[in-house]
């Protein structure tokens, strides 16, 4: 792979050069496996197109990237995940009424209202 | 009282196209539910939602112009064009191979791309996904962490796609340090609060009525907060 990038730049730099020589003005962009020279010229009051395309015989470029990130093994013991297996339990239970659940939620829609004023200020900055 | 919603998805495994239901009853008593016609449905899910839950809806959340702006920043030559997606999907349906739960959920943030290339080549479209966990540690803090990352276009024949793979490739991951940081600042706020439990809902988490959502790009999270 780096052989080929090297002489795909060494190949077009050689013709970049000749084509210089017809006034020709030209650009070159490699990747690791393919390369392109591409130019225009102009030859009795007509325009050409140049267009040199080099690549690896076998590759077939992709249109398509992925990637995991690695994390240590322990983190992924201490965590409980959403999921949709069948569960019994879960969660730690409710056990209290259904006034106390909504005073829990109240409370925390009070703390919830200033942690987003907070993360919108920090963002801001 | 608590709310039962009833979830019906296009396709196995809880994915595509959802149709929900939602509707308040008494403890102790039958939550009733008619549908007239479900259609083509291959899987479904019901969850019965305490009244202590705090919900979520991821879209409208983060398509706000300052996390906007910030994706748009470090994209390079790539335009994002459409707004972000937020669903869920499950492991085994990642684009990698990743050891666990098959069912546990992961949040797929997605949006469309739009690359322009020189003359010789044609435009490229396409998607790139960025999967987070998000997980409650076991003090019932919540966390998450971008796990991983995607992208998928057409075009860009006949000489343009391995330089666009390559940019990607850089590019797309090279993002993950700012979603981190920011999912970071948020979630230093959130750890003020301890929850019993963290799980996602379909759409906004509608507690009353039917609707119709697409669970692989909308989706809610919802906490039991102590």
């Amino acid at each position: 792979m780096e052989n080929s990038s090297d002489f795909f730049k060494d190949l077009l730099s050689n013709l970049q050069g000749c084509l210089k020589e017809f006034n020709c003005a030209s650009e070159i962009k490699t990747s690791e496996q393919e390369a392109i020279l591409y130019g225009k010229i102009s030859h009795a009051a007509e325009r050409y197109t140049i267009v040199v395309h080099l690549k690896e015989e076998n590759y077939t470029p992709a249109t398509s990237g992925m990637g995991k990130l690695r994390f240590p093994d322990d983190a992924a013991q201490k965590i409980r995940m959403p999921n949709l297996d069948v569960q019994t339990s879960q969660a730690a239970k409710s056990h209290c009424s259904e006034e106390e659940q909504v005073e829990i939620k109240n409370k925390f829609m009070d703390d919830a209202n200033d942690m987003g004023r907070e993360f919108l200020n920090k963002m801001k900055k | 009282m608590p709310t039962l919603s009833n979830y019906w998805f296009k396709d196995t495994d809880f994915r595509g196209e959802t149709v929900f239901l939602s509707i308040q009853h008494p403890s102790g008593g039958w939550a009733w539910i008619n549908w007239s016609n479900i259609g083509e449905k291959r899987s479904t899910l019901t969850w019965e939602r305490e009244d202590r839950e705090v919900t979520y809806d991821l879209v409208s959340l983060l398509n706000n112009p300052l996390v906007l702006n910030l994706i748009d920043s470090s994209l390079g030559d790539a335009q994002r064009t459409s707004d972000l997606r937020i669903g869920w999907v499950p492991r085994k349906y990642l684009p990698y191979s990743s050891s666990g739960g098959a069912l546990d959920l992961f949040l797929r943030l997605s949006f469309n791309f739009h690359i322009s290339t020189p003359w010789y080549c044609s435009d490229a479209d396409g998607h790139i996904d960025y999967i987070i966990a998000c997980f409650l540690d076991s003090t019932g803090t919540v966390g998450a962490r971008v796990d991983g990352w995607a992208f998928d276009y057409d075009g860009g024949g006949p000489f343009c796609t391995g330089e666009i793979s390559n940019r990607l490739n850089s590019a797309v991951p090279g993002a993950i340090g700012t979603l981190q940081e920011q999912l970071d600042i948020f979630l230093g706020l959130l750890g003020r609060r301890q929850f019993d439990l963290l799980y996602y809902l379909p759409g906004s988490a509608e507690k009353a009525g039917s609707g119709t959502t697409n669970v692989n790009d909308r989706v809610s999270l919802a906490l039991l907060p102590r």
